[in-house]
């Protein structure tokens, strides 16, 4: 019994007894997502704990720990879900501050063909990653690509970008960039674009520096938006999976096997369909762990005054 | 900012290129052959190499043509979005006009439920969907990967017609219930025609989810019901990767958006942008 109903139980019976009005119009969206994402999800947890056996026909013994005792003495989950946060770490990052520092440089500015850079700034994000994905390995291309071929043609001997152990996951990373910079530079545009600008000449008159007013006046400002896009494309990051299925397949080696490629070979490819359903619970408890800590880290130094 | 601001345009249109350069190259190698590429970048039609539509013949005319998976894209795509935005606009009006409470939850409770769920990520249920659909007999069908769809784009549709509807005045659908008009009546006559740009912006955002998927589409679908990026992806494990062929498909998969950004640009960056402003 909750504290409002032992409080007012006539009000609580009451509220049971009879259907609220307008339960007709949310009740068909929870009950497709109870049919279409809690059912399924439970039945990935149960299989995560059974002896799933697809040689004779489909057995799913429930009641076992092994898939959970395999995942901690694991090396390559461990190997990619290390790739997968450096992944997560490196894009979310570097999206975040050039688009940063392309809204800063932005706001309060009357350009002419903001929507012609508004659109083109949108295209990256509609387009398939897998599609993209073909279009950078084709580029990355030691013998055939642009890049290389440009830094030859200035001098520099380019590295062979998907192919080497320490650059192929940085290379991907990069066009996770390429895709979603204009995402948190549109969202930060739109964020700065609430603030008055008489706070920030009041910065430039008091002698603030360029570096100084960023820190102290601007970061503060846009920080409640900063921190719903970078949870979003955090969370995003740490599915992924097509674009590096197209690039490398998790190569060279496993260097770059994320760790839903990972579940998906083991699923799949191998149709080790228990295991399969471990490293993806896993993976998701890695995320919500990771997103409770973006936020409570967040609401920590608000609380402290450092940001 | 006159004269003195110009300076901006410089990494605007840096990274325009950034953004461009590659989409350019990608419709360029759809025209090239195996001699045009290996030569090194060729970027110059005509001067520095041969265009030729062998691509596009071979991907619409061939043994194993684009036809299907562009079909099976538009269907899946057609299915899953409309079905996500009847259920879901329907569901998030419930969510704008109404104060429901279960117990202790509230109907920010159960928008927090129905966001939270992109946490999950999508190999978690795809992997139990690939048994799912295996025994009800819809595994490679368009029908089983328009379900899973309607799944994953169900609280994208409440999210963003939840923040449209809050923003559409109560009035005139007070004033449809004082004439006699029933909730659902109320709905459809007066809040959906003055929504119209929102449904439409949903519309098109959740098709170009369900468009470019990858994942559930390369767990559930193998032959009939393939769809364009499990086909571009398909590609890559032939003997020879043929450049051309993939570039074309890739573009077949990538125009209809570029051409949606160009016309419905504001509808989809402000589409996009409502979740975050929360």
């Amino acid at each position: 019994m909750t504290a409002a109903e032992r409080k007012a139980p006539v009000v609580a019976v009451r509220r049971r007894t009879r259907v609220q009005p307008g339960t007709g119009f949310l009740a068909p969206t929870v009950g497709v997502l109870f049919v279409l994402t809690i059912f399924p999800f439970l039945f990935s947890v149960v299989l995560s704990f059974s002896n799933v056996s697809v040689t004779n026909g489909l057995s799913i013994q429930f009641g076992s720990l092994a898939n959970w005792t395999q995942l901690i003495h694991d090396h390559e989950f461990w190997v990619s879900l290390s790739n997968t946060v450096v992944f997560v770490v490196v894009a979310v990052l570097f999206e975040y501050i050039i688009g940063l520092l392309l809204a800063i440089l932005l706001v309060q500015r009357d350009l002419r063909g903001t929507r012609f850079f508004r659109t083109v700034f949108l295209i990256p994000m509609t387009l398939a990653s897998v599609a993209i994905a073909f279009t950078w390995r084709m580029l990355y291309n030691p013998a055939y690509g642009a890049i290389d071929a440009f830094l030859r043609a200035i001098g520099i001997n380019g590295p062979v970008w998907l192919g080497n152990t320490h650059l192929a996951l940085l290379s991907i990373a990069a066009v996770d960039v390429w895709e979603w910079t204009p995402f948190m530079f549109l969202l930060l545009l739109a964020g700065l674009q609430g603030i008055p600008a008489e706070t920030l000449e009041a910065a430039r008159v008091d002698g603030a520096t360029w570096w100084k007013s960023v820190r102290y006046i601007i970061i503060p400002l846009v920080w409640p938006v900063s921190v719903a896009g970078i949870l979003l494309r955090m969370i995003a990051a740490f599915q992924v999976f097509g674009r590096i299925y197209v690039m490398t397949g998790g190569g060279p080696g496993i260097t770059t096997q994320s760790a839903t490629l990972y579940a998906f070979y083991t699923g799949v490819t191998e149709f080790n369909l228990g295991y399969g359903s471990t490293l993806a619970l896993a993976l998701m408890v890695v995320v919500i762990v990771a997103a409770m800590l973006l936020l409570a880290v967040t609401r920590r130094s608000v609380a402290r005054g450092q940001i | 900012m006159g004269r003195t601001g110009r300076w901006v345009y410089i990494p605007l249109v840096f990274w325009t290129v950034i953004i461009l350069f590659p989409i350019f190259w990608l419709a360029e190698t759809s025209f090239k052959d195996m001699i045009a590429i290996s030569t090194g970048p060729n970027y110059i039609p005509w001067l520095q190499f041969q265009p030729t539509l062998r691509a596009w013949q071979s991907i619409f005319s061939g043994t194993q043509t684009v036809l299907l998976p562009l079909t099976n894209s538009v269907v899946v795509g057609l299915m899953s979005t409309t079905a996500a935005l009847i259920l879901g606009a329907a569901g998030a009006y419930g969510l704008s006009r109404y104060h429901f409470q279960f117990g202790r939850i509230k109907n920010n409770d159960i928008m927090m439920w129905i966001v939270s769920q992109r946490m999950m990520p999508p190999i978690v249920t795809g992997i139990a969907f690939f048994l799912i659909l295996r025994l009800l007999g819809l595994l490679d069908t368009q029908v089983g990967l328009s379900i899973v769809y309607l799944g994953m784009n169900l609280p994208l549709t409440v999210w963003f017609m939840k923040n449209y509807f809050d923003q559409v005045p109560i009035d005139i659908e007070e004033a449809a219930r004082i004439d006699g008009a029933s909730p659902l009546q109320s709905l459809i006559r007066v809040v959906v025609p003055v929504s119209l740009p929102g449904l439409v912006g949903t519309f098109l955002l959740t098709f170009i989810f369900a468009w470019n998927e990858f994942l559930f589409a390369s767990l559930l679908t193998f032959s009939h019901a393939v769809t364009l990026p499990l086909f571009i992806a398909a590609q890559q494990s032939a003997d020879a990767i043929q450049w051309w062929s993939i570039a074309a498909i890739a573009l077949v998969s990538i125009v209809p958006m570029i051409i949606l950004s160009v016309f419905v640009e504001r509808g989809l960056v402000s589409g996009l942008l409502s979740g975050s402003n929360r």
